[in-house]
């Protein structure tokens, strides 16, 4: 067998629409007014006397946290004044349901466990979550995919925004429950990655208790290379970014392992933590970033890279170690650093860049980076230069990074530690007893198999179809349509040829809630306007009309027949020549020019119809004459 | 086991003290005042089952009996 080319296992969070996970509030997101309290966290020894990695790193930013708690939404538990209560039984009823569905292995007692989050994103400074089950597979495309574990957690609070020092969550999403699924390390290729999300997502869905709609399903990529490491790009929220996300962190990896053999094969040695300070030399620079932190008394600091020239930004921007150093810089609240390898630029001169390398006492093939800001700050960021330098020297760093929307991913922390979980004591461990597990068994939801022929059987949509209504997770909605307004295949055109369209132009129709497509649907069998007529009314509704604006907006007003019989009549009347030499074969040269007067208002069968019944008349009259 | 606490609320998953009450079967009713439970509890004995009586006692029927408080500053 060949080598594979990645190595690659997906987690997936998907939202519950359950109540939360300790406590009954709602499981929505609102933007009514809140009341707001501000808080710090401290990392303390944990119950198993150690300090994580992770958490030091994000208390080493010094951020106190501003918290938003909407009513309804929010209660005591969210804010953790008050205890967690019980676990929600309907969450822990979804998450035995899919276990079982999966053929995984269910505990016999649910654990909850705290997982240590500092960055201000629970209240508590810690996650909740509990093994459910283990082991299982699915088939994606004649392989199989192993199931790692199954969990339940709770939500983080969601970010709303973050200053200097400051950020600030809204605790609607905190304790909302989370399933996760991991997969093992079985996925080889990009396009595997999403079909295996794809197939958990729909499996998901047959529940019929979980959320949908964008930022209701995440997903966390496990990725290495041979000879690579282990990176998670942590929170992918779009399904179709994720094979781009594996092909660019591919090409980072490998990337990464090319400048390691490249710093070997120069000799490079590992480098000392030694930051200096060339204020001096820069001192009279016409870069506007330097002439602003010097005014704020800033200074200009600096460290050696020997060995390094071409691997900051080189081979014509491949190789890329440079973007990677200023990553782990800006962590440490600094806007950038500047390498060798793209000076002279940014109001560098060359005169200067040369100054730097004889201050430096640099040789040809050997670098620099620098960096202007406040002395502690610019210490520390350069130190993390340093640090980065040193683990190019070894590869790919372990690393949590943050999937960007170009499908690229940015430096968020390192990997967490092993000492980040230890018992959450406040809630009691829960039994799942066979009475409870038969019951789950009895209830088995319908397979997506399963629904897509229902579809086809009930409500005559064809099996491709059907199978795509159910893949892309559209079967509750088609079926809303079909029992409501009998508009099954007008919904399956739409949801699956006019949608992609519309996205492919870049029409937001990922913020088309179900209730606005069912209102549109409503109006559509109301006769207020033709199906023609719909890609024109999404695009105006994606813009956050309802239905009877953006109908208003585009001028639409079904016509009645005698309406638009006196339309094609005047139609007629002045193409009249043409009509009567034509005789009825003018219906195929004049259905054009009436579908661009009546699209929208009248159904193009409709409009087909009347057209011909108006020239047959029409043909009639100038007979008797 | 209720609180007199206007605004506070039992749950006895947090200390042993209290996880040892629930083993020897007491009933915690959130956050229900102790009038309102001792006369509930009389209804509930009169009216029920007694294999029912805890469940009545736990579910809320009339607004008596709640487990959301919200921040309040
Ligand atoms: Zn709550």
């Amino acid at each position: 067998m060949s080598k594979p080319q990645v190595v690659c296992g997906i987690e997936i969070h998907q939202q519950l629409s359950t109540k939360k996970l300790f406590c009954s509030c709602d499981s929505e997101l609102v933007e009514s007014d809140a009341k707001t309290y501000y808080r710090r966290l401290r990392p303390t020894t944990s119950e198993m006397g150690e300090i994580d990695r992770a958490a030091l790193m994000e208390a080493s930013k010094k951020m106190g946290f501003r918290y938003q708690s909407p009513k309804g939404v929010s209660c005591l538990v969210e804010m953790d004044d008050e205890p967690p209560h019980d676990a929600d039984a309907d969450a822990i009823d979804t998450v035995l349901t899919f276990a079982s569905m999966m053929g995984s292995t269910i505990v016999d007692e649910i654990h909850f466990m705290r997982k240590l989050v500092i960055d201000g994103s629970n209240t508590s400074g810690f996650q909740r979550t509990a093994l459910v089950a283990m082991g299982g597979e699915l088939q994606v495309n004649g392989r199989s995919i192993s199931i790692q574990s199954i969990c339940l957690e709770e939500d983080a609070a969601r970010k709303v925004e973050t200053k200097e020092g400051e950020v600030t969550y809204r605790l609607d999403r905190l304790g909302i429950p989370l399933i996760e699924v991991a997969t093992g390390p079985d996925i080889r290729s990009p396009e595997e990655a999403m079909e295996v999300a794809l197939r958990i997502g729909t499996l998901l869905r047959a529940t019929k208790r979980v959320k949908r709609g964008i930022g209701t399903i995440r997903e966390d990529l496990n990725i290495s290379v041979p000879g690579g490491a282990r990176i998670e790009v942590k929170g992918v929220q779009e399904l179709r970014l994720l094979p781009l996300y594996l092909e660019t962190e591919i090409v980072r990896q490998n990337m990464l392992i090319e400048i390691k053999d490249l710093l070997l094969s120069r000799g490079v040695e590992p480098l000392p933590m030694e930051v200096l300070d060339v204020t001096k030399v820069m001192q009279g620079s016409g870069s506007k970033v330097i002439k602003s932190a010097l005014k704020e008394r800033g200074k200009v600091l600096a460290v050696r890279l020997p060995g390094f020239a071409g691997t900051l930004n080189g081979d014509g921007g491949r190789l890329r170690l440079g973007a990677e150093m200023a990553q782990r810089a800006r962590v440490h609240g600094v806007k950038g650093i500047f390498h060798s390898d793209e000076l002279p630029a940014y109001g560098i001169e060359a005169a200067e860049v040369e100054a730097l390398k004889t201050h430096l006492a640099l040789h040809d093939g050997d670098a620099f980076a620098i960096c202007a800001a406040p002395a502690v700050k610019a210490k520390a960021a350069l130190e993390a230069v340093v640090s980065r330098a040193n683990e190019a020297l070894l590869g790919v760093p372990e690393e949590t990074r943050d999937p960007m929307p170009d499908g690229s991913s940015r430096y968020s922390r390192p990997l967490p530690g092993a000492a980040r979980m230890y018992p959450e004591t406040d809630v009691p461990p829960i039994r799942v007893d066979e009475e409870r597990l038969r019951r789950i068994r009895e209830n088995l939801p319908e397979l997506p198999e399963e629904i897509a022929q229902r579809l086809v059987r009930e409500h005559g949509i064809n099996a491709q179809q059907a199978q795509q209504i159910v893949r892309q997770g559209y079967d509750l909605l088609l079926a809303r349509i079909a029992v409501d307004y009998d508009l099954a295949s007008v919904a399956a055109t739409l949801l699956l040829n006019t949608f992609p369209e519309l996205e492919k132009d870049g029409v937001p129709v990922q913020d088309l809630s179900e209730e606005r497509i069912l209102a549109a649907m409503g109006r559509l069998k109301e006769g207020r306007f033709a199906k023609e007529a719909l890609p024109a009314l999404f695009r105006e509704m994606a813009k956050g009309m309802d239905v009877d604006q953006a109908a208003e907006s585009l001028g639409l007003e079904a016509l009645d027949q005698d309406q638009a019989a006196d339309i094609i009549r005047s139609m007629i009347a002045s193409r009249s020549d043409f009509v009567k030499e034509k005789g009825m074969s003018a219906i195929g040269p004049l259905m054009g020019p009436v579908m661009q007067e009546l699209r929208g208002k009248l159904d193009g069968k409709a409009a087909s119809d009347l057209l011909k019944k108006e020239i047959s008349s029409f043909l009639k009259d100038e007979e008797k004459n | 086991m209720t609180s007199q606490c206007l605004h506070g609320q039992t749950n006895l998953n947090v200390y042993a003290t209290g996880r040892d009450l629930l083993k020897a079967g007491v009933i915690p009713v959130a956050d229900m005042l102790p009038e309102t439970a001792y006369v509930k509890l009389m209804w509930a004995l009169a009216n029920h089952d007694d294999s029912e009586v805890e469940k009545v006692m736990r579910t809320p029927l009339c607004g008596e009996m709640g487990d959301r408080r919200e921040i309040d500053v």
